[in-house]
C-alpha cells in the first residue's frame, strides 16, 4: 500500500494492531466525516476505544515509537514525530453505546469501525465545548447536518446539544439549513 | 464560509476545504487522494494542540 499518502500509511498500521489485538475502536474526529458523506483535509487521527483498553493501547503505541504526550481518565494524546495519534476513552453509557453500535466499513486502510453521524455530531459538539477555539468541529456538524438532514436521527442530535445546554445552536443551525 | 465552493478556500491544516461526496468512489479512497495533494503542498503538518481537560460529559 505504498501509493497511500503518509496519513493513510499511518492510519493503516494503528488500525492493523489494533485489529490483531482485539481492541474495539472507533474513528471519530475529522477522518470520520468521510463516512458521513463530508470530506476535508485533516492529519487528525482521533480514535474512541474503551477506557478499559487504555493501558493495552498505551503499550501497543509505545511499541511503535509513539510518546503519550498528555494522559487522563478521558483521553490520551501521543506523538511521533509530528503524527499525532489522541484517543478518547469510552466510559460513560453514552459513549460506550456509541463505540458498540459502530460501523465497520472496508477501506484503503484496512477495516476501520466508524461512529454513527449523531455520534460524530455528539462529539465534534464536545469537543467545540471545551476548547470554542476550534470552530472547525463547528463547521464540521454544520457540514454534517447539511449532508445528512434526510436520514439524521434530529431527536438524538437534540439529545446531545441538551446535554451542552446548546439547544439554541442547534435551532440556529437547522434554521440555516431549511 | 460556504463549505462547498471547493476553489475558494485553501488546502491548508484545520482551516481546509470541504468537499460533499457526491460520486461512487471509496469516500476514504478520495480523502485519501485528497491527502496525497495536501502533503505535496504542506510536507510539515503544524502541531496540534492537546485535548482540553473538559468538560467530557459523553
Amino acid at each position: 500500500m505504498s501509493n497511500l499518502s503518509r496519513l493513510g500509511r499511518q492510519i493503516q498500521e494503528i488500525v492493523g494492531e489494533l485489529n490483531s489485538r482485539g481492541i474495539r475502536f472507533a474513528l471519530i474526529g475529522g477522518l470520520a466525516l468521510a463516512s458521513h458523506k463530508v470530506i476535508r483535509a485533516t492529519r487528525d487521527v482521533d480514535l474512541l476505544t474503551d477506557a478499559h483498553s487504555a493501558d493495552e493501547v498505551d503499550s501497543l503505541l509505545t511499541n511503535l515509537g509513539y510518546q503519550c504526550i498528555h494522559r487522563s481518565a478521558d483521553a490520551a494524546n501521543y506523538l511521533r514525530a509530528d503524527e499525532r495519534i489522541d484517543f478518547l476513552y469510552a466510559s460513560r453509557p453514552v459513549a460506550r453505546q456509541l463505540l458498540a453500535a459502530a460501523a465497520e466499513f472496508k477501506t484503503p486502510f484496512g477495516d476501520l469501525r466508524v461512529i454513527s453521524t449523531e455520534g460524530l455530531i455528539g462529539f465534534k459538539l464536545q469537543g467545540f465545548i471545551n476548547d470554542p477555539r476550534r470552530t472547525q468541529d463547528l463547521e464540521d456538524i454544520r457540514a454534517l447536518i447539511k449532508a445528512n438532514r434526510s436520514t439524521l436521527n434530529i431527536s438524538e442530535v437534540q439529545e446531545y446539544f441538551l446535554l451542552f445546554d446548546r439547544e439554541a445552536l442547534l435551532r440556529e443551525i437547522l434554521d440555516a439549513n431549511g | 464560509m460556504p463549505t462547498d465552493s471547493v476553489g475558494a478556500m485553501p488546502l491548508v491544516a484545520e482551516g481546509g476545504t470541504t468537499i460533499t461526496v457526491t460520486d461512487a468512489r471509496d469516500p476514504y479512497e478520495v480523502l485519501d487522494d485528497l491527502m496525497v495533494v495536501v502533503e505535496a503542498l504542506c510536507p510539515i503538518w503544524p502541531a496540534r494542540d492537546c485535548i482540553t481537560p473538559g468538560p467530557f460529559k459523553l
